[in-house]
């Protein structure tokens, strides 16, 4: 019982520390889920990552992945709840004040404010996720010949993900 | 307030759910309901893109609750976001259930290291993206450099650095500084 509480409560704080969208938060996830807590494995949580990817909906779907592995079913339930309830409570109370609040200065401050920290936040979710799925020189490769291909809009995201993991495949099978 | 019946907002937000998967996500809805469906109006639209990035929690799910609220009320809210998580929800349990119930052999495995190398590069054009716009403020670049460093290389509480880089940001961008450089709004066209 002790561990669903627990579990509820980290992901309440989690979800509202997504300043700018899911992946800023993944720094603080990995602290917690693998360190703190140790539900998962560095491993495991990049490939959870990975997979929540290439799943259609949010990126923060990681949250189910994670929540399976502490407790089943009812573990996904809660950790999914404890992600997306609170926060949107929250963005449907001020949906309802918003036409009178988004004109005021201090939202508009608000709004300059978060900008660079939202970016310096994704960009440290971007270097935690690698410093786990870049383990070789292969990886690393993979990585770079993706972004060029994301970069130049040849293909879409979900596709390339999954190229890579069939290129991936092929070349363990190549070389054993 | 376009009269959209309660089936139809489902089956719109359930798609959205289904169709948005990697990159460009709020561009999409916002082709889907603003460019295609007129549903809503680019104005009507764009203070909810704005509102589901400043507040906290996952952008999507925000930005649906908004458009839902906006096209039928309460009930609309709490369906709209329902449809746009629940079908990624059933796709990620049944890969975690296959994950960790029948363990991973070492060909998937392989390809599992493929796949999560390729999204690394994946998010590195999507921060790249967003932070071409959104560098522009007051002290921006070392804001972001101050926040990157924090939590990324020293991994300190991000709450922590939220709250004293946050205010530090919010008390470089104050109302009243002149020349401020126009708000972004997430890089639409």
């Amino acid at each position: 019982m002790t561990v669903i509480l627990t579990l509820a409560w980290t992901f309440v704080r989690l979800s509202f520390l997504c300043v700018g969208g899911g992946l800023g938060v993944v720094p603080e996830m990995q602290r917690q889920v693998v360190g703190i807590h140790g539900w998962l494995t560095a491993r495991q949580f990049v490939d959870g990552y990975a997979l929540a990817q290439v799943t259609p909906g949010p990126g923060m779907l990681v949250s189910a992945f994670i929540g399976y592995r502490v407790y089943g079913l009812l573990g996904a339930f809660i950790a999914m709840t404890a992600m997306f309830l609170p926060t949107s409570l929250l963005t449907w109370i001020v949906s309802r004040h918003w036409q009178r609040l988004q004109g005021h200065p201090w939202a508009l401050a608000a709004e300059r404010a978060l900008a660079p920290l939202a970016v310096g936040l994704m960009a440290a979710g971007v270097y935690t996720v690698g410093r786990s799925a870049l383990a070789d020189l292969p990886t690393t490769i993979l990585a770079a010949a993706a972004a060029i291909i994301l970069a130049k809009r040849w293909l879409p995201a979900a596709a390339v993900v999954l190229a890579a993991g069939f290129v991936s495949y092929l070349l363990g099978a190549m070389i054993p | 307030m376009r009269q959209v019946s309660m089936g139809r907002l489902t089956r719109m937000f359930a798609w959205i759910g289904l169709s948005s998967i990697g990159g460009g996500r709020s561009a999409y809805i916002y082709d889907t309901l603003v460019e295609r469906h007129a549903w809503l109006t680019r104005e009507e639209f764009l203070p909810g893109l704005t509102l589901s990035q400043l507040l906290p929690g996952p952008n999507i799910p925000n930005l649906s609750v908004f458009l839902g609220n906006w096209l039928r009320g309460p009930v609309g809210a709490v369906v709209a976001v329902i449809a746009v998580i629940v079908p990624g929800t059933v796709a990620i349990l049944v890969l975690a259930g296959l994950y960790f119930g029948h363990g991973v052999g070492p060909d998937a495995e392989v390809a599992l290291r493929g796949m999560g190398a390729a999204v690394v590069g994946f998010l590195c054009v999507t921060t790249v993206r967003i932070g071409r716009g959104a560098l522009r403020g007051r002290g921006a670049i070392w804001i972001g450099a101050l926040t990157f460093l924090s939590v990324g290389i020293f991994q300190l509480n991000t709450f922590l650095v939220i709250l004293l880089v946050g205010g530090l940001s919010l008390w470089l961008n104050r109302p009243g500084r002149s020349k401020q450089p126009k708000a972004q709004t997430g890089g639409l066209p």
